[in-house]
């Protein structure tokens, strides 16, 4: 197949540099620039996207304002920069956080607009991966955070499997990647999040170390 | 198993069928199906469910729909071919048919009837009831008017009990977990049908195997809400039993439940809005709970306290509809208050305690930070800004707090919440870390 014919196929595969002409409408990250730089706009509606930081605990920060927004069921607090827009969904849904590195401490979250009882967090250890594949086969999450650690990445391989294995016919993926030259060992949060229409059933990952 | 209690347990399992169910021990139940022949799709259709429900749990049954309580019992005592019997005078022709010895008299009286002549149900009929009565007693004659629907005959519906109970014997030893889960699968067929009947769910059940000898071994299921989904319970039993080590082989399971809760039908909408009062699918929580434990699965809130680690606590995910208004735990103005008020101690659960001043991470033990120069020192000097917050606090409940807490920022630019002790031998401790926050990372805050 021509590379050409591959480029103009796939939504998820562009030239670098090059923005995609065909790429879906993204989540809206909650930052102007950040959005500018992202194909779609945002994080990308469904898959899985993964973020690499130098810091341990670096980049929830970055889906705040989108986890905020789903936890409300798709509304959002004034103070943010940018709102992102997120339908309306008739069932609140999870937030599942597997393994976050420390304790994602409640007050902070709160001010920052997130409904804290969306939010479950499992201690799963070994088995984080199965954690993380329940909620996303579970379509009753509207995303789901793994903290993977700085380990082989098998836990966001199996991540990404059950995203693209979805429970409902329709559901599309597209994988971000970014990565930073690691000084340290660089810990990794896979943040996967379906997104919420109900007739078309989508999931999105996207990332945070 | 005794056989009343199995018949309880049947009673209890047809309640789905029908809200008047009465005990006829030793071997038989009687439901009153005239309203509930519309619903299950008529009187055959009903009959073909009962019967294979019946077969289902594992007992064999004879089943007849007649127009009175006692004539049903007699043609299935008497094993009548036909399973349905439309109306009276079909009634009385089917009943015609039997021998006296089907009714249930005593021994005496059916020797009075022989010798009378009498050896079928037809020739008692057509006696004169008034020579039936002196001869049988006025009790015999009202026995057989009930027969024949002239007399009502009221029963004793059967109450079922508040919670579930059933055990069953295996046919043969199961010596590996996994695999029993095929018999447990009966009984929650059981108690399913019953809870359907009740319109209601339980949360928990305690599952007992039971060995040859030594103690049975014990199995606990919990559910977040009150469940009655077969699969929801099968599912959460399964992914237990494939991890459960037995110490002998199974010869028989028991099964009992807390109490019923009854079950609200879900309210579904013509055009369904969010009402944000609606509860996230508790299926999930279950499911990870029963892998990993309860405790590994957990909710947080933030609690109206100074001191941080006693600023949020970890809680039982809320299942429980949103109040009203569904705002997000707190609004500005509240949080403004909380910080103003920062020298007095604000009441735990008055106020949402939110902070925006706060690291997004806090640590489940401060560390303790290396001293270089007398300044704390983490891969470099920590570059302690301009202020700090004391909090001074909790001299009322054991957990007293003296710190002095600093922004610091690393030298490649994290910014980490530090805290200088003030009591005993103090110290410096890392406490938090801020997390990179785009939205404060250019101004501070």
């Amino acid at each position: 197949m021509q590379l050409d014919q591959l480029l103009a196929d796939r939504a998820d595969l562009w030239r670098g540099h090059a923005t995609p002409q065909a790429a879906p409408a993204g989540l809206s990250t909650g930052f102007r620039a950040l959005d500018a730089a992202l194909s779609g706009h945002g994080w990308p509606a469904a898959g899985l996207s993964e973020v690499l930081s130098a810091h341990q605990g670096a980049g929830l920060a970055l889906l705040l304002p989108l986890l905020a927004a789903l936890s409300n069921g798709g509304q959002h607090r004034d103070d943010r920069p940018v709102q992102p827009r997120v339908q309306p969904r008739t069932h609140p849904r999870w937030l599942l956080w597997v393994d976050p590195p420390h304790i994602p401490f409640a007050p902070a979250l709160a001010a920052r607009g997130l409904d804290l009882r969306r939010i479950l967090v499992v201690h799963a250890g070994a088995d984080a991966a199965w954690a993380a594949e329940q909620g996303l086969r579970s379509g009753t999450c509207a995303a789901v955070l793994a903290w993977t650690g700085t380990g082989s990445g098998t836990g966001s391989a199996r991540a990404e499997r059950a995203c693209r294995r979805p429970p409902a016919a329709g559901h599309r993926r597209r994988c971000a990647g970014s990565s930073s030259p690691p000084r340290r060992p660089t810990p990794r949060c896979c943040c996967c999040a379906p997104s919420p229409p109900p007739a078309r059933p989508r999931r999105r990952c996207c990332g945070s170390g | 198993m005794p056989r009343r209690a199995a018949l309880g347990r049947l009673a209890a399992w047809a309640y789905g069928f029908s809200d008047q169910v009465s005990l006829v021990p030793p071997a038989a139940l009687v439901l009153e199906a005239g309203r509930s022949l519309k619903l299950f799709g008529g009187a055959a259709a009903l009959r073909r469910r009962v019967l294979e429900g019946v077969t289902g749990l594992g007992w064999r049954a004879r089943c007849v729909l007649a127009p009175t309580p006692a004539a049903a019992l007699v043609l299935a005592g008497a094993g009548a071919e036909t399973g349905i019997v439309a109306d009276h005078a079909a009634l009385r022709r089917s009943l015609a048919a039997l021998p006296v010895a089907a009714l249930d008299f005593t021994a005496a009286e059916l020797d009075d009837l022989q010798r009378m002549g009498i050896v079928c149900v037809a020739e008692l009929l057509r006696l004169p009831r008034a020579g039936l009565a002196e001869r049988l007693g006025i009790a015999r004659l009202q026995q057989l008017e009930r027969l024949l629907g002239e007399r009502p005959d009221p029963r004793r519906a059967y109450v079922p009990p508040a919670r579930f109970r059933a055990a069953l014997e295996l046919p043969a030893e199961v010596p590996d977990a996994p695999a029993l889960a095929f018999a447990c699968r009966r009984l929650i067929d059981e108690l399913v049908g019953m809870l359907y009947a009740r319109q209601a769910g339980v949360q928990r059940l305690d599952w007992r195997f039971h060995h040859a000898d030594g103690p049975p071994t014990r199995l606990t299921l919990g559910s977040a809400a009150p469940a009655r989904d077969p699969q929801h319970w099968l599912a959460l039993l399964r992914e237990r039993l494939d991890r459960l080590r037995l110490a002998a082989p199974v010869q028989a399971i028991a099964v009992s439940s807390e109490q019923l809760r009854p079950l609200a039908p879900a309210d579904t909408e013509l055009f369904p809005r969010d009402t944000g009062a609606s509860v996230p699918d508790p299926a999930l929580l279950d499911r990870l709970r029963a892998r990993l434990g309860p405790a590994a699965v957990q909710g947080f809130a933030a609690v109206a306290d100074h001191r941080p680690e006693r600023a949020w606590r970890a809680c039982e995910p809320q299942l429980t509809a949103a109040p009203p208004g569904r705002a997000p735990p707190a609004g500005a103005g509240r949080g403004r208050a909380a910080r103003k008020g920062s020298d007095n101690p604000a009441p735990p659960g008055t106020a949402t305690g939110e902070r925006r001043d706060r690291p997004l991470w806090l640590l489940a033990a401060p560390a303790a930070l290396e001293l270089r120069g007398g300044r704390p020192w983490l891969d470099g000097p920590l570059d302690l800004g301009a202020g700090c917050e004391r909090i001074d606090t909790g001299w009322w409940d054991g957990f007293q707090v003296a710190r002095d807490y600093y922004v610091a920022r690393t030298a490649d630019g994290e910014r980490l919440w530090i805290y200088r002790e003030l009591r005993g031998a103090g110290g410096w401790f890392l406490h938090g870390i801020f997390g990179d926050d785009p939205a404060d990372a250019g101004g501070g805050s």
